[in-house]
């Protein structure tokens, strides 16, 4: 991981990235921190046929043995069926700057941005003293509509990002380079150039649109259905007491929204306000288990290595998923 | 020409369109996997019993949904009942504008092609001007590898494009998090940062954004496989500007003139 600037930073503290943010010769200390929620939808704990909630361990098959998540490197494959391994610190070095500055190149016009190429949002926090110019810069760029435009490189890759500000906070919106898009031409579609359209179908489509029409969109509208009706049947089993399971209260996850608790924190050092309650971390797994990736902090851990592994769609998984894409990457003979 | 992923009809009322779904993104190399640093061998994983320490094979795993007041069990086939009926229909459910969904809501994104029926073309591509025309979003729903989905209906060009649409629960929104006060910045720190801004916006020219930074990896990699490595600079961490935040935006000022003039 890269080392922040700041020394002094608490170990619970966990960004997914610290550098700086730039605009002219004007420097911030600042954090990043996915703003996808990872404990959203449902999550499974797998169990024995007894109940038990089981161990997931990643092991190697050549050793026959478990290991631990800092045995794990990433390595990219070769022509030849080989492996390199490479290092998040090696990709950083072949861009220094951009591994720790995101520069901000220029500001532009949000309406220039098409939704095809929004990737993943997160927020910019600041690094804790370094509050005034963060301020500004948010304020500044609310004020006049305007988005910040950088690249900066992220776990060893290249990120385009535009830095938006929203009530007092910066928030960076990573995008698809033009590389990663395909055209329609490429796919190829048909040129509407070909097609002889009727103006009386457009006008009477454009009509029934406008009759269509909201006002706005109530995010609650974009609901997992499925996540909702499996928790509603897991309350009626509960209440009926069909299947349920024994499990100590030690071992049950982290409460849903530690996300906004820890994001949370974050501002409230910044400001230096009195810290909120925190809740309890997740116990650590018994002395004697094998070194195992484990139950707790497992579904971070699941993600990590799904980011190593540039899993599509990552963010919206749940636990099982993250595992069971994670099993699929790996299982490529 | 990559093949279309999914055959679908978009439907809008008593109108349907036949469309085909294609992914708009062309995957980022290079791929990796994840190894046992001591030996490179891909990792596996498996579930064991915490106190036998014994691998618990894969049919005989349940699953357990943990509640506040206790964990309940479901089987594999239970699960599988929760899955949406299979279904070829977009559903057009209601037109919003733009400006109605921030990015952070924005998935995976698909191109919707038509088939080659003369009607279908017709219909395709007038929705697709009739969406361009009064400027809105239609927002969809629709069904696909075992999964419901919200998404985001718009066009380009002559073209529809679908948007997959992330969560409500997925997406941590401002508005959740504390409001900050911030030190306030003095008036003419708050004039020189807008003139800043001004001084440095644009327009977007995305074709001249490119990842440089891909080519320098696939280089490195290469020749770290060749046993050709070079020693590479730590990566060094900016300092916080120097001085006063007021000195730091004029002497900005100052250099971006200077840019505009040369």
């Amino acid at each position: 991981m890269p080392e922040s600037p700041d020394n002094t930073k608490s170990p619970e503290r966990n960004p997914l990235w610290s550098g700086t943010l730039s605009f002219g010769l004007v420097t911030i200390p600042v954090e990043l921190y996915p703003a996808i929620r990872s404990s959203a939808g449902v999550s499974f704990r797998m169990l024995a046929p007894d109940g038990t909630p089981l161990q997931r361990e990643y092991y190697c098959p050549q050793h026959e043995r478990s290991i631990s998540r800092d045995e794990i490197v990433r390595g990219y494959e070769l022509d030849d069926g080989g492996f390199v391994i490479v290092e998040d610190e090696e990709l950083d070095a072949l861009a220094p700057d951009a591994s720790r500055d995101i520069e901000l190149e220029r500001f532009v016009d949000p309406r220039e941005l098409s939704p095809l190429w929004f990737e993943r949002p997160y927020f910019l926090l600041p690094n804790t003293g370094v509050t005034k110019p963060y301020g500004l810069l948010a304020q500044v760029l609310e004020e006049t509509g305007r988005v910040g435009i950088a690249r900066f490189v992220l776990r060893g890759r290249q990120q385009l990002v535009a830095i938006i500000g929203e009530a007092g906070l910066l928030l960076a919106q990573t995008m698809r380079f033009v590389e990663q898009l395909r055209s329609a031409e490429a796919i190829g579609l048909v040129d509407a150039a070909s097609v002889e359209v009727d103006p009386a179908q457009v006008e009477a489509l454009r009509a029934r649109i406008r009759e269509h029409s909201s006002a706005s969109l109530d995010p609650e509208e974009l609901v997992d259905e499925r996540a909702a009706r499996i928790l509603a049947r897991a309350q009626e089993k509960l209440a009926a007491g069909e299947d349920v399971v024994e499990t100590e209260a030690k071992e049950r996850h982290e409460a849903a929204d530690s996300q906004i608790i820890d994001l949370a924190d974050v501002l409230a050092r910044s400001l230096a306000r009195p810290e909120p309650q925190r809740r309890p971390r997740p116990t650590q797994p018994p002395p004697g288990a094998p070194p195992s990736i484990g139950s707790d902090a497992s579904k971070q851990e699941l993600y990590e290595l799904a980011q190593e592994l540039d899993i599509e769609g990552r963010g919206r998984m749940s636990k099982t998923e993250l595992a069971e894409a994670i099993e699929r990457a790996q299982s490529r003979i | 020409m990559p093949s279309s992923i999914f055959n679908a009809v978009l439907e809008f009322g008593e109108l349907e369109i036949p469309v085909k779904l294609y992914s708009a993104v062309e995957p980022r190399g290079p791929s990796f996997r994840l190894l046992h640093e001591d030996d490179a061998t891909p990792v596996r994983q498996r579930f064991v019993h915490p106190k036998t320490g014994e691998a618990v094979n894969h049919d005989a795993i349940r699953r357990g949904l943990e509640l506040p007041r206790g964990t309940v069990a479901f089987t594999d086939e239970e699960l599988a009942g929760f899955e949406p009926a299979p279904s070829r229909t977009i559903e057009l459910l209601e037109f919003v504008e733009p400006s109605a969904l921030g990015p952070a809501w924005y998935d995976r994104p698909y191109f919707l092609g038509p088939t080659p029926d003369p009607e279908a073309r017709r219909a395709y591509v007038a929705m697709a001007r009739a969406l361009a025309a009064e400027g809105k979003l239609g927002l969809v729903r629709w069904t696909m590898r075992k999964h419901s989905y919200r998404g985001a209906l718009t066009a380009r060009g002559d073209h529809l494009i679908l948007i997959s649409l992330r969560a409500a629960d997925e997406v941590v929104r401002v508005a959740e998090l504390p409001r900050p006060q911030w030190a306030a910045a003095s008036r003419q720190e708050h004039e020189m940062a807008r003139q800043l801004v001004g001084m440095l916006a644009g327009g977007l020219e995305l074709e001249q954004l490119r990842d440089q930074h891909r080519e320098r990896v696939l280089e490195y990699i290469k020749a770290k496989s060749e046993g050709r490595v070079r020693e590479l600079p730590a990566p060094h961490a900016k300092r916080a500007s120097a001085g006063e935040l007021s000195e730091a935006l004029a002497a900005s000022i100052a250099r971006a003139k200077e840019k505009k003039v040369a």
